[in-house]
């Protein structure tokens, strides 16, 4: 027999603490007669097979007085990472499945939930994760949404999949956000105060060694404070990070209405010292690219601006001082 | 049946003299010092029943035997010169006793080990022949010495012990007679043994029961020395003559200036106990009181009938024929004395008999408390060592030891500890703790320098572990865990022991999956005997 671990995580319809005691007391009881608890190793292995958001969040060194003349393009990368962090927040959910043990072991998986969402009453949620019978190291995820009154339809919040090389989270991952399905679910969903809503996420990560990598596409609608969701935009992360704190960010955006896509390229060392290229193109040929250097104290060294005054573009300081970064 | 070897109980009785005539004689002022001593120093074993013995035949001189409750002396576990106090307040009180013109008895009796030529009260000793010339010199009219101990016949050997069954001696002039008499529970090369199936030693068993009125051979009520020590003589030697230990064989020394048999008990006095009509049918008697103890066994003879002076209570009662018992039970209000109709009985198996043993012996019991370390690990390494790492732990125990039955220990033991692990297959570090709270039920073979145990145990096991950095939820586990023990204490000291002890569990693992893991377990401690 197999009873209830010590921390369980509150199912839809329990309160939350009400009663605490007594079911600790119960299992205090259960636990006299049998063998008891949540002593699982597998557990572990089930919870690591879920990226965790501090794992494949980029890091970048700032201060936290940035100089008034900081350097443009810092700047903007700074912005570029905190886009980036901000879009996997929605991590933190899946975040769940590490402080409690699982609700339920079914053959070859775990399953948390369902438990009732704290900012949505009417709906619960569930983590539901497997692993492959004849590839014990691949496991498939699904974050999942349900309307208490929404019959035996679950819809798909997150999912992903992972293959573990060992160590705590290590491996190669790719997981999938979507927010169409809720909407026509009815789920609530956010939209920012800029009017835009995430209509897709995709990324892939591999934290298996470094660098560590993270690609991210990103798909947002423009429109959704209009309420008409179809002008999208689309934006390409790409970041990598070295264990001696070396970093690097790759950016890419396309407007659909205007055809102008930006990429900019970021690297920077431990110290904070780094260069950013910042690349524009449009479908009429245009193909510009900005060089841009900055100091640990993120103090422009060096800056190129081919557009600002064709055709005989801004060079201020030395190509020469700019930090040399393989990254990326 | 019959545990061999033994103990020594020594009952010495000093009464009474008694007029022929009687326990109620007028004039008569009756003492009495009972000792029962368990324990008898390093190099004995500890006994089970000297000390019930004694608080038996207490019982009966106060109730049956004419002496009042504040001239009675019962010493239980007491020492040589508290034994030696008693004997001196005693005296002091029969010569007070003597100016008032009243004549006196003692009535000592002693049950416990005896050796070397000396009593053994726990780790102190009186020399058989100091306690003897004590008694024979008191200024007492009449001494009665009962011992019930191992050998305790050297006691009367210089007065020309008799082995011999039921004599009668009929007196002339009882009041007044003056002098010692000796009873002892075997020869002096004979082993006294005590029963765990009737819950005392043969010789006091029959004794009491002799006293309580399975002795009355004459039928008047009154139990005379005479046919309480014949009554006891057949009865010891019948018990015991196919016990492993052989034969034992009380002895009896006669020393009286004047004739006269001695009334010991008057179980007609108090008109209450069970009746057994003169028609009801031969045979023994046994009756069981509500602890379990046998109260009484009683042979009774065809055509005669016996009063049991049995103290008010609830009864089982059993008599034993060849293919089956008849069994019944009875009930002795206070004042009352109840007859044992054979209607009252009624045919049994041998399974149902009523008289299984005492089954505990609460009156030798010790404890001991020990402590030190231990150190576990379970079998399935390295897979089981990334669920439950190897742990030291430190442990307490506490022993109780004769409680349940002779050379049998219950303990109780708690153990906390912790270690270091690694999950190996995600690579996580954790700190893992465990208490185990456990209870053991062991078996020892007591020797003067080592004694050792064998026995089962059952463990809950409560464990825990919690991750490096607090990656993932602290776990819990618990369980019920049997296992084996063994080990060997070896005594240092008077009360203190170093143990050496191994444990072989059985672990169930049943949250990833069902999994037996054993465990085993090596721990040094030291006991100290409380």
């Amino acid at each position: 027999m197999t009873c209830k671990s010590f921390l369980p995580l509150p199912l839809a319809g329990e309160g939350r603490g009400a009663g605490k005691p007594l079911w600790v007391a119960f299992v205090l009881l259960l636990s006299t007669l049998a063998a008891c608890g949540n002593y699982s190793n597998e557990d572990l292995e089930y919870m690591n097979a879920v990226p965790a958001r501090v794992d494949i969040a980029a890091v970048i060194p700032r201060s936290l007085i940035l100089p008034a003349n900081e350097a443009e393009l810092s700047r903007l990368t700074h912005d570029v990472i905190n886009a980036f962090n901000g879009a996997l927040l929605f991590l933190e959910a899946a975040d769940v499945i590490r402080r409690y043990q699982p609700t339920s072991r079914i053959p070859h998986g775990r399953v948390w939930g369902p438990a009732q969402m704290e900012e949505h009453p009417d709906w619960q949620w569930r983590f539901r994760i497997t692993r492959d019978p004849a590839a014990p190291d691949v496991f498939s995820y699904w974050f999942e949404v349900q309307r208490f009154d929404g019959g035996d339809v679950w819809i798909s919040f997150i999912e992903g999949t992972f293959v573990a090389t060992g160590g705590v989270r290590r491996g190669t991952g790719h997981f999938h956000i979507g927010t169409d399905g809720l909407r026509a679910g009815g789920f609530p969903v956010d939209i920012n105060a800029k009017g835009e809503l995430l209509k897709d996420l995709d990324v892939e990560y591999s934290t298996a060694e470094f660098p560590i990598w993270v690609k991210m596409h990103m798909v947002l609608y423009t429109d959704a404070g209009l309420g008409l969701f179809k002008d999208t935009v689309m934006i390409d992360y790409r970041h990598e990070a070295q264990s001696n704190g070396q970093g690097a960010m790759e950016f890419s955006g396309t407007d659909s209405k205007t055809g102008w896509t930006l990429s900019i390229v970021s690297r920077w060392m431990s110290t904070g010292t780094g260069r950013a290229d910042a690349r524009a193109i449009n479908g009429a040929g245009v193909d510009m690219t900005r060089t841009q250097c900055w100091d640990d104290s993120f103090r422009q060294t060096y800056d190129y601006t081919p557009w600002d005054q064709p055709p005989d573009p801004i060079e201020e300081g030395r190509i020469e001082d700019c930090p040399d970064i393989s990254t990326l | 049946m019959g545990r061999f070897p033994v103990r020594f109980a020594l009952l010495a009785l000093l009464a009474i003299t008694a007029a022929a005539s009687t326990a109620r004689a007028q004039g008569l002022r009756r003492f009495a010092i009972v000792a029962g001593n368990d324990t008898g120093g390093g190099d004995t074993k500890s006994l089970l029943y000297a000390s019930a013995d004694a608080r038996k035949v207490h019982e009966i001189l106060t109730r049956l035997g004419g002496v009042k409750p504040e001239d009675a002396t019962l010493l239980i576990g007491a020492s040589a010169s508290q034994m030696l106090s008693a004997i001196v307040a005693v005296e002091m009180q029969a010569a007070e006793a003597a100016r008032r013109g009243e004549r006196t008895a003692l009535l000592f009796y002693y049950s416990g080990h005896a050796k070397d030529g000396a009593l053994r009260l726990g780790e102190t000793r009186i020399p058989v022949d100091g306690i003897k010339a004590r008694i024979a010199s008191s200024p007492i009219d009449v001494r009665i010495a009962i011992l019930d101990s191992c050998k305790s016949g050297a006691f009367t050997r210089t007065k020309g012990a008799r082995k011999a069954p039921a004599f009668e001696i009929q007196s002339e002039s009882p009041r007044d007679a003056k002098g010692m008499v000796i009873l002892t529970s075997s020869t002096s090369d004979e082993d006294s043994q005590e029963s765990d199936t009737i819950g005392g030693s043969y010789f006091s068993h029959h004794l009491a029961s002799g006293l309580l009125g399975g002795a009355d051979k004459s039928g008047d009520g009154r139990v005379t020395l005479f046919e309480a020590y014949a009554y006891a003589y057949d009865r010891t030697v019948a018990d015991t003559a196919e016990s492993a230990a052989g034969a034992q064989h009380p002895t009896f020394s006669y020393d009286l200036a004047g004739n006269g048999d001695l009334v010991l008990t008057d179980v007609a006095v108090r008109h209450e106990g069970v009746y057994l009509p003169r028609e009801a049918p031969s045979g023994v008697y046994f009756m069981v009181d509500g602890k379990g103890f046998v109260a009484a066994e009683i042979s009774k003879a065809d055509g005669v009938d016996r009063r049991v002076a049995l103290a008010p209570g609830h009864y089982r009662v059993k008599r034993r024929l060849p293919d089956r018992l008849r069994i019944g039970e009875i009930d002795v209000p206070r004042g009352q004395l109840v007859a044992l109709a054979e209607a009252r009985l009624r045919d049994a198996p041998f399974s149902d008999d009523p008289v299984k043993g005492a089954g505990r012996v609460d009156l030798t019991s010790r404890w001991s408390l020990g402590a030190g370390a231990t150190y576990q690990s379970v079998f399935a390494a390295p897979s089981g060592a990334s669920l439950f790492p190897p742990t030291g732990m430190l442990a307490v125990d506490l022993s109780l030891r004769n409680f349940l039955r002779r050379d049998w220990i219950w303990s109780f033991d708690v153990a906390a500890g912790s270690a270091d692990g690694v999950v190996t297959s995600v690579g996580a570090p954790f700190k893992f703790s465990e208490v185990s709270l456990a209870s053991s039920l062991l078996v020892e073979w007591p020797g003067r320098y080592m004694t050792p145990f064998v026995g089962g145990r059952i463990a809950m096991l409560l464990m825990g572990r919690r991750f490096t950095d607090d990656i993932y939820p602290q776990q819990f586990f618990s369980t019920l865990s049997p296992g084996l023990v063994g080990g060997a204490a070896f005594r240092v000291m008077k009360n203190t022991s170093l143990v050496a002890r191994g444990r072989l569990h059985y672990l169930l693992y049943n949250i990833d999956e069902d999994r037996s893991l054993g465990y085993w377990e090596l721990a040094a401690m030291v006991s100290y005997d409380l």
